[in-house]
């Protein structure tokens, strides 16, 4: 017992901290859409604001197999959306951040494309923006899950918490220096928000790819670091179009919180030398050009979780903020990948 | 309850324990060919794309911003479990028509394909063989996003085996921006003569 | 040191003492979990885009459960596999998969009472909250579930959906709770054995002992057929079974199913299916291409199947058997639909690689004639090109 325990212990913590973060860094659970705000019909965006989305490269006709002649088509176009009969249920609106005053006698903003400015030095003429930038929060895709001894499965009222938490922090970073203005984002239904939603389902894959492939790649991966020019593409124009908007701020993981039995069954394990997974949160942010598609900033953030005790817990509003300011340490340099263990 | 985090887990500590079987990624150089000895096969990747070669297998693979967001991928399979999905084999004499209908099988069943479409399936030249050109649109599991993809997959068969060159890249705008890349990559690839049996 | 490593141990066991959820909290986590699944499919690809056979469906499940109005919403679900599952918020999801292996509405409605009463008795919570009380492996039971020929689509509402099945005792609940909505709704009594029975005879034709889906597992689908078979007995002779507006409404769904077997490549599933259980008298005449490439994939060598005792000789045999039945069905094909044109590419094939030139020439030909598209006779022409040069020398 004496001699397994410190290596186990020690594996389990390095191990808590990557496997379970590492393993959501690679395919982030999705959280379902937040439902309509309000009861009352939210009016669709008039038509002619959103333009329709850009047909895929190719023609969607299916070629090969035999078409019967007495059979209707029954083969859908490859850029169909799916879904049911039902009109899909608008995004839920953005809640809108007071914007805190800035004191009188102090420098307006940057830009958020212009280099950070050391703190206590005077901000060069050069660099002052005009204006702060217009920026939509995409609804975020933040999940918490309990892992026990019976399995892992999803918590709605923690999960609930972990995003107003996670929005509070969000705006906070946003409106830090009035680096942007903060506008609601506007219903989306139907095509639009499958657009949307893909686009999103993209930036996923890119944070995943930056922090997975990017970062960890080696030297072949270094000309990227110094030329980021990842980018969604211009798909979401109509949404700056609709909505006034210059960028979107994305945020998307999750947290697994290990509890009762489970840290138990850990800590014993721990103790006769076997090593199981435990608990960790992981998030990716990214701010996306709306009219370009390309991501101006992009951070992750792995924490670990030992035993069940973790400082990463976005349950509470002050670990939310750490992390969200962690990430947001540097900023408008992207940093891809920051560790917070435990 | 979701199995997800756990299954990743597993995976992931299973996998500690074992090298990558990956190599380390390579800049594809202007001039500078990939030559896979093993499988016969050679290829100019795209110049400035990075590249790797699997440690166990024959596929080479090359992407630029990374391999879900674009990537050339080689594959070459011997004839025997030439579609291990179908636990069929190819022939030396199958013609590229059947070879990509076998392919188009093992696909929906190998890699979960099962909204696969088949946008086209036409005849065309690999390294100056008869080869099959599939052009295909799909979408990826619902829990990696349910995103589009479309990809090309051109084949042709040698008395060696079955040489795949694959191209693929979500449909928002990876797929259109890259496929001349793919073309040019394609166009260059080259099939080593069969090593004598005789020593 | 010893000392130490137990006290910090002590310490940490208050903190991780277990904490039991109340009911409420269960069903809020099944609902919200369900509620992403349902968004994530229909964001899939994978429902079928046929909203008369939805509604259909619809009409047959509010039939059966008039005393729950509201409660159910059916979505047909693109896979050729045999397979109907139900979520504790009563969606419920059918592949087009168990349409084509039906054979009218009275068996429809048989599986989708039993999936609805999984719904009804609350299977999904109950299931849920009994494995958490005993804190069984369930997390292993879904790896391996998700691992087992479930589609990645689908895996992760393994467990909580019917898809993997319940208990025994839950199942026979299902099957107990159908049979009495079927009966109560004046469709006929034997159907959910017919069904089932059919069922287990592909298992066998195919060699599967045991897939992912709980309609794959050959043990389970037997105590189905003899549930259902015990719950028949002594019922009312016959009841409805509206067989033509079966054959109609779902009819396209039939046929995508049918391609995708073919796509796949499954030649046993389209013998069996076409040609064993005449599910061809059913569907149009071209649909006989379908059974001509049953035999012919078939007939293509291919490594023993686990379940599959059959000697080398009497494999060998039946291959050389499907090569024949191939062509004749082709032929056939061409006799009772002479406009449709894939069955002359194939035949035309054979006949390159038995080396009769003239014949192939004449068939792929005609192919190319029937096909309008150049994109679907890119090969044929090669061929015709080839073959020309071959007969002028």
């Amino acid at each position: 017992m004496k001699r397994p325990l410190p290596a186990a212990l020690f594996t389990s913590a390095v191990l808590c901290l990557w496997v379970p973060v590492a393993g959501a860094q690679e395919q982030v659970p999705l959280p379902p859409p937040a439902p309509a705000a309000t009861d009352e019909p939210v009016p669709p965006i008039a038509p002619a604001a959103i333009e329709e989305p850009a047909p895929p490269a190719s023609a969607p006709e299916v070629v090969g197999e035999p078409v019967l002649p007495a059979a209707a088509q029954g083969l859908p176009p490859a850029e169909a959306a799916a879904g049911g009969e039902e009109p899909v249920a608008a995004l839920e609106a953005a809640e809108v951040l007071p914007k805190e005053e800035a004191p009188a006698g102090e420098e307006p903003a940057v830009a958020p494309e212009a280099p950070a400015v050391p703190p206590g030095e005077p901000v060069p003429d050069a660099v002052v923006a005009a204006e702060p930038k217009r920026i939509l929060v995409l609804p975020l895709e933040f999940t918490v899950y309990e892992r026990s001894v019976a399995g892992v499965e999803a918590v709605p009222d923690w999960t609930e918490a972990a995003r107003a938490n996670l929005l509070e922090a969000t705006g906070q970073m946003l409106r830090q220096d009035s680096r942007f203005e903060i506008i609601a984002l506007p219903p989306v239904e139907g095509e639009a928000q499958d657009v949307l939603r893909e686009h999103v389902e993209l930036f996923k894959i890119i944070a995943d790819t930056v922090t997975g492939v990017v970062h960890g790649g080696g030297k072949a991966w270094e000309e990227k670091k110094a030329n980021f020019d990842y980018t969604l593409g211009d798909g979401l124009a109509s949404l700056a179009n609709a909505s006034g908007a210059d960028y979107a701020f994305i945020l998307g993981g999750a947290q697994i919180k290990q509890t009762g039995g489970s840290a138990f069954m850990q800590l014993l394990a721990a103790g006769t030398g076997v090593v199981v997974a435990g608990g960790g949160t992981y998030v990716a942010a990214g701010i996306v050009d709306l009219r370009t598609g390309n991501i101006t900033w992009l951070n992750s953030m792995m924490g670990g979780e030992l035993f069940g005790m973790t400082s990463n817990d976005t349950r509470k509003p002050e670990a939310a903020t750490a992390i969200l300011a962690k990430m947001f340490e540097g900023y408008p340099t992207s940093r891809w990948v920051t560790f917070r263990p435990f | 309850m979701t199995f997800r985090p756990i299954a990743r887990c597993l995976v992931v500590l299973a996998s500690v324990a074992v090298a990558s079987p990956a190599l380390a990624w390579k800049l594809a150089e202007d001039g500078q060919r990939f030559e896979h000895k093993a499988s016969g096969y050679s290829i100019q990747f795209p110049v400035g794309w990075r590249y790797q070669k699997m440690t166990f297998g024959d596929e080479s693979l090359a992407t630029r911003d990374g391999p879900l967001l674009q990537a050339i991928y080689v594959d070459f399979r011997k004839h025997k479990k030439a579609f291990p999905g179908l636990k069929k084999d190819a022939t030396p004499d199958m013609m590229p028509q059947e070879l990509a209908e076998k392919l188009i099988a093992d696909f929906t069943i190998s890699r979960g394909l099962q909204n696969m479409q088949v946008l086209s399936d036409e005849p065309t030249e690999l390294a100056g063989l008869p080869a099959f050109r599939l052009h295909l649109a799909y979408r990826t599991a619902v829990d990696a996003g349910s995103v589009r993809y479309e990809e090309i997959v051109v084949g042709a068969n040698s008395p060696q085996g079955v040489f795949v060159v694959h191209y693929r890249a979500p449909v928002l705008h990876y797929y259109a921006r890259d496929v001349e890349a793919y073309e040019r990559s394609l166009a260059s690839f080259a099939i080593a003569a069969p090593r004598s049996s005789t020593r | 040191m010893r000392i130490l490593h137990w006290a910090v141990l002590l310490l940490l066991v208050p903190a991780s003492a277990s904490a039991a959820i109340d009911e409420a909290e269960q069903r809020e986590r099944i609902e919200f979990e369900t509620r992403g699944f349902e968004n994530q499919i229909g964001n899939s690809g994978m429902l079928f885009d046929d909203p008369a056979l939805d509604a259909y469906l619809q009409g047959i499940v509010n039939r059966l459960f008039p005393d729950q109005p509201g409660r159910f919403h059916v979505r047909t679900f693109r896979d050729p596999d045999f397979n109907a599952f139900a979520i504790s918020n009563g969606g419920i999801y059918f592949h087009t998969g168990t349409l084509l292996r039906l054979d009218d509405e009275a068996q429809l409605a048989s599986i989708l009472g039993h999936e609805g009463t999984h719904v009804t008795a609350d299977h999904v919570y109950r299931s849920v909250k009994g494995a958490k009380g005993t804190a069984k492996t369930t997390i292993f039971v879904g790896l391996i579930a998700a691992s087992a020929g479930i589609p990645p689509q689908l895996a992760g509402i393994v467990g909580l959906s019917s898809m993997a099945g319940f208990s025994r005792e839950y199942e026979r609940e299902a099957d107990g709770g159908g049979f009495d909505r079927i009966v109560q709704a004046g469709y006929d009594p034997h159907a959910g054995a017919e069904a089932f029975a059919r069922l287990e005879r592909e298992l066998t034709a195919r060699h599967i002992t045991q897939g992912g889906y709980f309609f794959a597992s050959h043990p389970r689908v037997q105590e189905r057929v003899a549930t259902q078979t015990e719950l028949a007995q002594g019922a009312a002779a016959e009841g409805e079974r509206d067989t033509e507006r079966f054959r109609e409404v779902t009819l396209k769904a039939r046929l995508d199913a049918l391609m995708q077997l073919h796509r796949a490549g499954d030649g046993k599933a389209l013998v069996f299916l076409l040609g064993d259980e005449g599910l061809l008298a059913t569907l149009p005449a071209d649909a006989r291409f379908y059974l001509a490439e049953g035999y012919r994939l078939r007939g293509e060598a291919a490594r023993r199947a686990r379940g599959d005792k059959r000697s080398k000789v009497e494999q060998q045999a039946q291959r050389d058997e499907d090569g024949e039945r191939a062509l004749e069905e082709y032929r056939r094909t061409i006799e009772e639909a002479p406009e449709f044109a894939p069955p002359y590419q194939a035949l035309a094939m054979h006949y390159l690689h038995s080396g009769d030139r003239p014949q192939a020439l004449a068939l792929f030909t005609r192919f190319v004639e029937l096909t309008p598209d150049p994109r679907q006779s890119g090969y044929a022409r090669q061929y015709i090109d080839r073959l020309n040069k071959e007969l002028a020398q």
